[in-house]
């Protein structure tokens, strides 16, 4: 069930009638947020709700064996984690390392088809496995580190695993910043509501107006559909698909805290508009901000983080970047996007080049160029589509303009997308511009134009792209 | 403002100016809504037919089922099955022969284009995907469509014409339940698609396997009664000299092996067509291929 269909709005329907009955008593609030959310996964494929059911058992129970038997915790921890990256790697990464294996014997004249060995059920991708099985570890890691007591109602752990609005693709929620909120039953009061219905239809304008709009333009271009090329045109289509892909993701975040809020409950901001950063630090502290600061406090700091020296801490960065690109998929043009990352940020923290722009707005439109460079990979198909595209950006190749004229309805949702930017630049940086707005009511009018685009302007419905992680 | 009302003044404005528009503006002349009931319909049509035809774009836009079985006796029913870049694997063929009622003349009439027989389109991507729709999905699109349409939306470059309800240079489409969509345009501009099937064609040709598998397909369905015909769908004559020239497709050969299996192959009074858009056929051009059509299939079985 995704948040743009017509099954998703009768489902949450339903579910808000029923929550003031439901949500009141702990454990009908529990029950009742744990069922609806496996009716809204399994309606994908229920077979899979055992995958999150298994996952979420075994994280439960250590989690308690954890504080119980303090002499075997370690034991139980890592029962934890094999568990859950057991999971992760037969049914996200077995594939991918059958690839690895293969390439690898092919090095040495050895052929090996060790992809049809894999089990058939092993192929498919249960959607959201990587999000759930992130907020799953987390649980188990925070306890045994000491940072979190364990619950002891099964269903108050599964009402926080499983929590509908965030479960397929987040933001990963903490359990340390979630358990006890979900302890209490709370009405939003009219600000709350508000707030939540502002996220509900700026989330759903940023992936049904936005990002579906765009869709058109940038599949044809990458499954070679379009008959345009040269290096104006694919700057612009990866242009294109750096907002594409940030309206589709950021609108699912703010769509699942929109649904939260309107339960009583609050989700972190998982994206900060990153496009206006002004160094690749603080596009990292701005983009999918539960993803980051999960792999910040879990690999980054535990590995010693910057504390350790330059190097090490380059290092430590370089790692976490890497897993980072793994967890978004098994394959190679995924390791390569971060390793682009990786490149960037160590010159940037080596040569500190930022500074010398004196945090000028010019920084925005290269760190931007960054990211896109980045970004390339992230949506190749194949690492040689991927260098094919990157060499057309650099090689000066002539453009046939008429693609703006042909591309237009998906264009223009760019334009949008941009000009949207801009306003907020303007609103983050101009006091007199940010109290003109938030006095006049234009809240109101910004929302119902939201809400009219997406009545009348949406594109063809999309799967959210961050449903494949 | 106070906060408390600022939910139900929202809603009050979208549903004033959502009515407004409603009023105003003319209907999206591409309804999102009906093209996928019109989809589905077609992939989940009963196997309740006397005459299937299949093939890809120039197919389901450029034949007309209606004329065709003016043409035939009236117990004979046709269903136009085909697909946007489908291709000749024999899934599809399957797919098209299982559409037929199992009793009574039982026809299948392929339209091959070029692209039908590349690797590109023997995926059958559209109709996989149309066949892949389950459950609420289906439901959806077979039964709410119809309701669901009224709130189709807006292409950004349509809008100025919904205003003044003036179309013109724009494709013009009427889905017909029996698979084909009429399509027309005020003025035929081919540039875009030459640009199109010329980067196709430089990448891929004509696959020789595919059409073998084909030949061999239809040598079957003919020994097991099946009545099969086919023919070139006709398209613009600068079209026609691209795909000769780029494709490696060789009608006449095609057209041979046709016959030698059991089929009839109809030969097309080409100049008679003509393209909206340098490739499909016009609406009143696929009338008059549904006609022809239906001649040739009365001609060698009826008469």
């Amino acid at each position: 069930m995704i948040f743009n269909s017509i099954e998703f709005l009768l489902f949450a329907i339903g579910f808000f009638l029923l929550w003031p009955v439901m949500g009141k008593r702990n454990n009908s609030r529990w029950i009742f947020i744990t069922a609806a959310s496996f009716f809204f996964y399994g309606w994908w494929d229920w077979r899979f709700l055992f995958l999150i059911i298994g996952s979420g058992l075994i994280d439960y129970f250590c989690g308690l064996a954890i504080t119980h038997h303090p002499n075997r915790k370690r034991l139980f921890f890592i029962l934890s984690l094999v568990g859950n990256l057991s999971a992760l790697a037969v049914f996200k990464y077995s594939g991918f390392i059958a690839t690895v294996l293969q390439d690898f014997f092919l090095f040495f004249d050895y052929e090996v088809d060790l992809i049809a060995k894999i089990p058939k059920f092993a192929l498919i991708l249960p959607v959201g496995i990587s999000f759930y099985t992130f907020q799953s570890l987390s649980y188990t890691i925070d306890v045994y580190r000491g940072r979190l007591k364990p619950t002891r109602n099964i269903f108050h752990f599964f009402a926080y695993l499983s929590m509908f609005p965030q479960l397929v693709a987040g933001p990963i929620i903490r359990a340390k910043d979630f358990l006890f909120q979900l302890t209490r039953y709370k009405v939003p009061n009219a600000l709350e509501k508000w707030n939540a219905v502002k996220m509900i239809a700026f989330g759903l304008f940023q992936k049904m107006v936005i990002a579906d709009n765009l869709s058109f333009f940038i599949d044809s271009s990458f499954e070679g559909k379009s008959p345009f090329d040269g290096t104006v045109y694919w700057w612009v289509v990866m242009v294109a698909f750096s907002f594409q892909i940030y309206a589709d993701f950021s609108g699912y975040s703010l769509i699942a805290r929109g649904l939260a809020k309107y339960m009583g409950y609050h989700f972190k901001m998982n994206f900060n508009h990153p496009y206006l950063s002004k160094s690749l630090r603080e596009f990292w502290t701005r983009w999918h901000i539960s993803l980051s600061s999960w792999f910040r406090d879990y690999v980054y700091i535990p590995l010693g983080g910057s504390r350790r020296g330059l190097w090490l801490g380059l290092l430590a960065m370089a790692i976490t970047m890497l897993l980072s690109g793994l967890w978004h998929g098994p394959k190679y043009t995924f390791l390569v996007w971060a390793g682009i990352h990786v490149v960037f940020l160590a010159i940037e923290r080596l040569t500190k080049w930022t500074r010398f722009f004196k945090k000028s707005s010019l920084l925005i439109p290269l760190i931007f160029t960054q990211a896109l460079i980045a970004w390339i990979y992230f949506r190749a198909e194949d690492m040689t589509q991927g260098n094919e595209i990157l060499a057309k950006l650099f090689a000066g190749l002539p453009t046939d303009l008429t693609f703006l004229d042909v591309y237009w309805d998906s264009l223009f949702f760019l334009f949008l997308a941009l000009g949207i930017e801009v306003v907020i630049y303007f609103r983050k940086n101009y006091y007199r511009f940010a109290a003109w707005y938030n006095r006049s009511g234009w809240d109101v009018v910004i929302v119902t134009l939201a809400l009219i685009g997406i009545l009348f302007l949406r594109g063809e419905g999309k799967q959210f792209i961050y449903f494949q992680f | 403002m106070q906060v408390k009302y600022k939910i139900a003044i929202t809603l009050l404005l979208t549903a004033l100016l959502t009515l407004g528009l409603k009023i105003r503006l003319y209907p999206p002349l591409v309804n999102t809504e009906l093209r996928t009931e019109f989809w589905l319909n077609k992939t989940y049509a009963s196997a309740d037919y006397s005459v299937v035809v299949g093939g890809d774009s120039r197919i389901y836009r450029g034949f007309s089922i209606d004329d065709m079985e003016g043409e035939l006796t009236s117990d004979l029913n046709g269903l136009n099955l085909g697909y946007s870049s489908a291709g000749f694997s024999s899934s599809y063929i399957d797919f098209m022969a299982n559409h037929l009622k199992l009793s009574g003349p039982r026809i299948l009439v392929f339209g091959l284009s070029p692209h039908a027989f590349t690797d590109e389109s023997i995926s059958d991507e559209l109709l996989n995907q149309y066949r892949s729709v389950k459950g609420f999905d289906r439901y959806k699109g077979l039964y709410l469509s119809r309701y669901l349409k009224h709130f189709a939306p807006y292409k950004i470059s349509d809008l100025p014409s919904a205003w003044t309800g003036d179309y013109e240079g724009r494709v013009e489409e009427t889905f017909y339940k029996n698979g084909w969509v009429a399509s027309d345009q005020n003025r035929e501009i081919d540039s875009v698609a030459l640009d199109i099937y010329t980067n196709i064609f430089t990448k891929m040709d004509v696959n020789e396997i595919i059409i073998d598998r084909f030949m061999q397909q239809v040598d079957s369905l003919h020994k097991t009664g099946i009545a099969v015909f086919a023919f070139r769908p006709p398209t613009n004559a600068k079209m026609v000299a691209l795909e000769d020239s780029l494709s490696a497709y060789r009608e006449e050969e095609i057209a041979n092996r046709f016959k030698s299996v059991g089929g009839v192959w109809i030969d097309l009074p080409v100049a008679e067509f003509r393209t909206y858009d340098g490739s499909h056929l016009d609406s009143k051009s696929a009338r008059l291929l549904g006609k022809k059509i239906g001649q040739a299939i009365r001609q060698t079985l009826i008469d």
